[in-house]
């Protein structure tokens, strides 16, 4: 195969997953930070100039999950919520964005700023890190 | 046992449409396994599957019909020999070209009674796409049996005939059907299909 999609498309992406835990949000609150995060990523790849694929997520807690997606900034953020009661204490996120038009770098760079939204309801770290967390 | 591709463009609504089939065709009875392929290193997609009790094998950090098109053979012939499955569902990447898999389902060597090659358009964002992104709107609509035309919800009935009429005029061998995954409306048109195609067996 010689050629190779994703260059093709000239198509940027970035994916990564969060573990979090101490969430202190309702669910109400919760799903409303998610909401404001991948938004703004969104939002933030359309300003740099890019043209969304799909930029998508999925949290999932002790109380079952969310699963969030933009496709375009125009139709806002859908959103699937499976949750049972409660957001839940701790749990997941993972998280994917695909676009066209910028660099891996560059996408990955306005996911890692959008994380801030997370600091309001939760303590979280990038999955793979060395920590003491039962999780 | 068949396959069934399901392509498309990214965020054009595949993952859903593939979790209400596979839904769908497991209260009929039907053994039903999923290869779900992510553009990057984190899979989205085959977590939420996963979260809807369907069976699926992820591939990530690649694109199954170029760099990964190793993997998926290795996956089908392990799913088809251990699994036995009636219904493998293939979603690629939304940059996935739907010629190149069924090159490498070809060459796979895995039996198959029959192959449905299904492309879901984004009814919404299809005139955009088509700007943008020709290349694999054309190539995508173009090597499929049926097109889905997707989030119908979201257009008006004219623009609607317009994503129409562009489908037809890129494919005018496929089957167009209108459909709203979201609403789960035109949905059994397909599932209807693929129970024809593995002999009518309900």
């Amino acid at each position: 195969m010689s050629e190779d999609s994703k260059e093709l498309a000239h198509a940027g992406s970035f994916g990564m997953e969060v573990h979090f835990h101490d969430n202190h949000c309702k669910r109400s609150s919760f799903v409303k930070v998610l909401t404001g995060m991948i938004f703004d990523i969104a939002n933030q790849l359309e300003a740099k100039g890019g043209m969304i694929g799909h930029v998508k997520l999925i949290a999932q807690t002790d109380a079952g999950f969310v699963k969030m997606s933009v496709v375009d900034i125009r139709l806002g953020v859908e959103t699937v919520d499976e949750l049972k009661g409660e957001a839940g204490e701790k749990g997941s996120i993972k998280l994917m964005a695909v676009v066209l038009g910028l660099e891996d770098g560059t996408v990955e760079e306005t996911v890692g700023e959008a994380l801030t939204h997370l600091g309001g309801c939760m303590d979280y770290h990038l999955a793979g890190h060395d920590c003491d967390h039962d999780h | 046992m068949i396959i069934c591709l399901i392509s498309g463009f990214l965020g054009s609504g595949k993952t859903t449409l593939m979790i209400d089939l596979g839904k769908r065709l497991g209260k009929k009875g039907k053994r039903v396994a999923i290869i779900v392929n992510e553009v990057g290193e984190v899979g989205v997609d085959g977590a939420l599957i996963d979260a809807y009790g369907l069976n699926s094998v992820e591939l990530t950090e690649g694109c199954i019909c170029c760099s990964l098109s190793g993997s998926l053979q290795n996956t089908l012939r392990v799913i088809a020999n251990d699994y036995k499955a009636d219904i493998i569902f293939i979603e690629p990447t939304g940059i996935a070209l739907p010629s190149k898999i069924n090159g490498i389902i070809r060459t796979s060597m895995v039996e198959h009674e029959s192959k449905l090659g299904i492309c879901v358009v984004d009814a919404f964002r299809a005139p955009r796409i088509y700007q943008e992104a020709e290349l694999f709107f054309r190539r995508q609509i173009e090597d499929v049996d049926l097109v889905a035309v997707n989030k119908m919800e979201l257009v008006s009935p004219e623009q609607l005939a317009e994503v129409e009429e562009l489908v037809g005029r890129l494919n005018p061998k496929a089957i167009v059907l209108k459909m709203s995954a979201k609403e789960d409306r035109g949905v059994e048109a397909i599932e209807v299909r693929l129970v024809d195609q593995m002999g009518g067996r309900a």
